[in-house]
């Protein structure tokens, strides 16, 4: 072979490289998604049993704390900071399908259903948020959100908003997945009373088909919209409005976006689980993971904008009332936690991911997503255990910084018992509700082809409307 | 996409090189008719400087009035051009094509006009360079670095520089289809600019890594400069400018008017240079929805910005909260900009058929930019005019036939820098629609066809 | 050894392409022949080889040249002229960062507008033979080949039918 040859043989492989894998059949898509409903695997019962165990010891550790009653707000800050780190992860993860299907990305369809079903955590988490309620100081005095009526604001607003919340996120999941019920119904005759029920006599019209379509997208529009409410209105309620002084207009925001950042992070992770040991490795790729970390990378760039946009205004405001805020929330008392978030959650995903190698890869994004996922747990504990160890919110300033309150048993248990019940939520879901989206897949199929362009195959996607 | 027109090369050619390469008698009265506007701007400035800002409406508490509004408002509307361009590369929107160029020579001019009343507003503007470059060597005096009046020149001069040479990059592959059209000393210009760029594979390809590359090494520098900006005012103590959520509620706020300003434009470029080939209405429909997400998150951030103001429980803060709300005329300017640039624009955009009617577009657009102009008016002076709380030396701004006719006039620089870039060169980029028809696929699903893309 | 320069320009892309592959199974190399479009085809669509490019170093360079600027410049004036403002530190870093992030990017994007053009190969002079046809969708390919392989090379372009073959002689080895 003459070295023209050889080096013209070189570029046709190298040219190889980039083909696009062909299109699944239908019959084994339904078959890897729907199939899989039908038995568990011995590894996935061993987690929830694991799981479970974990969870009880959240009761126990729960009863633990309760049995100190709800008047001293300080014990309690761990569990406040847990309950907002499940809101901040698996309540935001959802998004991610919803902003995805909202600009049609055609790379959503093997993440989305993944993403979303992590609302059903949301009730798990509504009923983890209610004796929060107990801990909300009387309004007189203070600065908060609300206007003192009968009614009580802050506890209608915040169930309200809570409760919506977790509500909405189960019409998201339950209407996304009308039409998988309805195959599952159709294919798995061992449960088919289950998923009668459940699909509610689906028919794939097209009437049904176009109602359906707008439906997801409303209630996705309406779950993204009640989720920066919540976090608006809870982010107050819980930490800014306990303190005394604390008034950022940006720190709603921030904590909003703290929570994309987890949404999307909490996804990878979800994703890798999915192709490394739930059997999902042709469908769930590079695309995805690739995908998703261009906007972990962006998110991550926003969570430094957005917690640097409080910084300077109060360093260069420096007032003592300022001085105080910054020394409680973040050099002080809690800057540890705050050092951890800052690295964690800004440092080491921007450079991780700022490198080509490892944004575009299957094991990379998953695994930088571990690193916001700890640095929002510390910055969950540096907002809301410093807010919930201020004694006395009814002052116009902070004049004392409180020193720093260390978990003890009870909090430990409590917040590895309340994650591990979120993640133990979300691995029973799975076991109802397909976790890769049967339709949007199969959606995927049709409006997907790989065609020579001249003489390199290219991929083709559909653009309906 | 619905609509999807098979186009020839020369064809494309033809029509979007029209404009830079023959000369419609139009042309003449509308340059003629913004220098007008151009002359009076420079005669206004004179007065300035002869007379001193004592001619315009600026009084002791009240020291920034329409001319630093109109800054403002002139860097939010150059968040048009990169926010469109590079966000919509980084996601591979196929209907960003006819749209960068334009929205990235908005930027450019919009960005050089807003730097021009900074430097005015100084009164002494030749002295200006003096404040902000280190020179000094021979009294040892420097600039303050701990000054935000100091980080500003350095992000917009980063931005201009930054976007200019985005525009020209992309511009490279048409000037050389310029070159290969023309002869005499057209040809020889555009075979100066072109750099005798002819179309490898490897110059197309570094072409598109450039868009990408470029893009997103603006796309932080476009939110730097309009945080920065933000900055002149949070970081003072100055009631209701010290809101942490300045930077990011500025940015949005940009946007939202930046955006609005590209499809106010667009519609003005199709009527004008009759390219209903090239911006359809899909494109207002992109545009529309684009500006419902943006509009709804500007809402969020005014909502945070005055709710945490009147959280704060501040005596300053509620008082000038109470004026902006209850007091006239800013309670008439309160309503004013919610209305125009929200409860009348987005409400209506949900609408499929407004979004892909060209008038209905440009007037809602149009509408917003009023509303967004009003908002900058809104959130500088009033905290101004309460800032001495404990002397009470408070007053009212009025703007002065000065002010009025530097605002005017800034319009008219913006329009005329685009008139003459469209007269120079091709305004939709000619390349992108080329490559837009290559892309162009069909995909048969059943019995029906849908428009599909060829993803790289 | 003379080389010479022809092209041969194809009404279709798709003749091109099929004058890239003759030209490929006539031995000929990948910096022997060029493809001329008027617009970006994906890389590769001509079976043509992929190219190299070391793009990338150019924004990283400048950004550490624009970061060493601005903290030189900073820093420097600050010290050089020491005035306490709102109680700040003489050396205050916060507003350091804001003009050095600046300085940064400002680096980055001189820097990687220099490495486009650099590595684009501009400016250059237009090749021997040219066809201003190219930009209304012709397609070229430019052959520059040693005198006594260019039969070849005419051969391979001929064989995908080209609407002309420009044939011009240079004068020096390219």
């Amino acid at each position: 072979m003459s070295e023209t040859q050889r080096s013209s043989q070189q570029h046709t492989n190298h040219a190889q490289h980039h083909v696009p894998p062909p299109n699944p059949s239908p019959q084994q898509v339904t078959g890897d998604i729907i199939g899989r409903l039908r038995a568990a695997s011995g590894l996935y019962r061993t987690w929830v049993l694991f799981l479970a165990l974990l969870f009880v010891g959240g009761v126990g550790g729960f009863i633990w704390r309760a049995s100190g009653g709800f008047a001293d707000r300080t014990a309690w800050g761990y569990y406040a900071a847990m309950v907002m780190y499940i809101f901040t992860t698996f309540q935001a993860a959802p998004i991610c399908a919803v902003a995805t299907r909202l600009v049609k990305a055609h790379w959503r369809r093997p993440m989305a259903r993944a993403a979303e079903l992590c609302a059903i955590v949301g009730v798990f988490n509504f009923f983890l948020f209610l004796p929060l309620l107990w801990l909300i100081p009387p309004l007189k005095g203070r600065t908060s959100l609300w206007f003192d009526w009968p009614l009580g604001a802050p506890y209608l607003f915040d169930v309200l908003a809570m409760g919506g919340l977790a509500l909405l996120g189960l019409a998201l999941v339950w209407t996304s997945a009308l039409p998988d019920f309805a195959a599952a119904r159709d294919t798995l005759p061992e449960r088919r009373g289950l998923y009668a029920r459940l699909s509610f006599g689906w028919l794939g019209t097209k009437r049904r088909w176009l109602v359906h379509e707008w439906a997801v997208i409303v209630l996705g529009a309406l779950y993204l919209a009640s989720y920066v409410m919540t976090s608006t209105i809870l982010s107050t309620e819980f930490s800014m409005s306990l303190v005394p002084g604390w008034r950022s207009s940006v720190y709603p925001a921030y904590h909003t976006i703290t929570g994309l950042q987890n949404g999307i992070a909490t996804t990878l992770v979800i994703l890798l689980v999915l192709r490394t040991v739930g059997g999902y490795r042709q469908y769930v790729g590079l695309e995805q993971f690739w995908g998703l970390a261009k906007l972990l990378l962006a998110l991550s760039l926003l969570w430094f904008y957005f917690w640097w946009s409080d910084f300077i205004v109060h360093w260069y405001g420096r007032t003592p009332r300022e001085q105080n805020i910054m020394l409680l929330l973040m050099f002080g008392p809690y800057q540890i936690a705050f050092f951890i978030a800052w690295l964690c959650s800004f440092l080491i995903p921007f450079i991780c991911l700022a490198t080509n190698r490892i944004r575009v890869s299957v094991l990379g994004p998953p695994i930088v997503a571990l690193s916001p996922l700890i640095g929002s747990f510390f910055d969950r504990i540096r907002l809301y255990v410093s807010a919930f160890s201020i004694e006395d919110p009814f002052h116009h300033e902070l004049t004392q910084v409180p020193p720093t309150h260390l978990p003890d048993g009870a909090d430990v248990l409590l917040v590895v018992g309340g994650v591990a019940g979120a993640i133990l939520v979300y691995l029973l879901a799975t076991r109802i509700v397909p976790v890769l989206s049967h339709w949007e897949m199969q959606e995927g199929i049709l409006l997907r082809a790989v065609r020579p362009l001249l003489r390199m195959p290219a991929l083709v996607i559909g653009k309906p409307r | 996409m619905r609509e999807r027109k098979v186009l020839s090369d020369s064809l494309i050619n033809d029509e979007l090189l029209r404009f830079p390469l023959h000369t419609p008698t139009w042309f003449w009265f509308a340059a003629g008719f913004l220098g007008l506007f151009i002359l009076a701007f420079i005669s206004a400035i004179g007065i300035m400087v002869v007379f001193g800002l004592g001619v315009t409406g600026l009084n002791k508490p009240v020291m920034w009035g329409w001319m630093i509004t109109n800054f403002v408002f002139w860097v939010g509307i150059s968040h048009a051009g990169v926010m469109i361009s590079a966000i919509l590369r980084l996601s591979q929107a196929e209907w960003r094509r006819p749209v960068t160029r334009a929205a990235e020579v908005l930027t450019v001019f919009s960005l050089a006009t807003a730097a021009l009343f900074p430097l005015i507003h100084t009164g002494r503007p030749w002295r200006a360079i003096l404040w902000v470059f280190p020179y000094d060597f021979a009294r040892g005096i420097w600039p303050s670095v701990r000054s935000p009046l100091i980080w500003d020149p350095s992000a917009i001069f980063t931005y201009l520089t930054g976007s200019t040479l985005f525009v020209y990059v992309a511009l490279l592959p048409d000037l050389a289809v310029a070159r290969d059209r023309t002869t005499g000393w057209r040809h020889a210009f555009y075979s100066a600019l072109a750099l005798g760029f002819r179309g490898t594979p490897r110059q197309w390809k570094l072409q598109t890594i450039a868009g990408i590359l470029l893009s997103a090494l603006i796309l932080p520098v476009f939110v730097s400069v309009h945080s920065i900006v933000s900055w002149d005012f949070a970081v003072a103590l100055v009631p209701v400018w010290h809101g942490t959520v300045f930077a990011p509620y500025f940015v949005i706020g940009a946007v939202h008017s930046g955006v609005s300003a590209v499809a106010t434009m667009m519609a003005v470029l199709r009527w004008v240079f009759r390219l209903e080939n090239y911006i359809t209405p899909d494109h207002f429909d992109a545009l529309g929805r684009l500006l419902v997400t943006v509009g709804t998150a500007w809402l969020y951030f005014f909502f945070l910005d005055v709710v945490f103001a009147l959280f704060s429980q501040e005596a300053e803060e509620v008082i000038v909260m109470q004026q902006r709300l209850f007091e006239w005329p800013w309670n008439f300017l309160t309503v004013m900009l919610l209305v125009t640039a929200y409860v009348i624009p987005v409400p209506l955009w949900l609408s499929r058929r407004v979004r892909r009617s060209i008038t209905a577009m440009f007037f809602t657009s149009l509408l917003v930019n009023v509303g967004m102009w009003t908002e900058r008016y809104w959130i500088i002076v009033p905290g101004l005019m309460k800032k001495y709380d404990f002397s009470y030396s408070w007053d009212q701004f009025t703007p002065s036939l000065i002010e009025i006719t530097l605002v005017v006039g800034s319009f008219a620089i913006v329009f005329f820098g685009l008139l003459l870039f469209a007269k120079i060169f091709p305004i939709i980029p000619i390349f992108e629609q080329k490559e837009g028809q290559i892309f162009a696929e069909e995909i048969e699903v059943g019995r029906a066809r849908v428009p599909a893309v060829i993803r790289e | 050894m003379a080389r010479r320069t022809i092209m041969g320009v194809y009404t279709e892309a798709n003749g091109a392409a099929s004058a890239i592959e003759g030209l490929q199974k006539a031995g000929f190399a990948g910096h022997e022949y060029e493809v001329l479009t008027g617009a970006p085809y994906p890389e590769g669509a001509f079976g043509e080889p992929h190219s190299k490019h070391r793009l990338y170093f150019f924004p990283i360079i400048g950004a550490c040249c624009g970061f060493a600027v601005a903290l030189l410049l900073t820093s420097a004036t600050q010290i050089a002229y020491p005035m306490v403002q709102g109680g700040k530190p003489i050396l205050s870093v916060p507003p350091m960062l804001v003009i050095m992030y600046e300085g940064t990017m400002l680096g980055a994007i001189l820097f990687t507008v220099l490495g486009i053009i650099f590595e684009s190969r501009l400016p250059a002079s237009l090749p021997a033979v040219y066809d201003r046809r190219i930009s209304e969708g012709y397609v070229g390919v430019v052959v520059t080949a040693p005198e006594e392989r260019l039969g070849r090379a005419i051969d391979a372009l001929k064989q995908a039918n080209p609407d002309v073959i420009h044939d011009e002689r240079v004068r020096s080895p390219r």
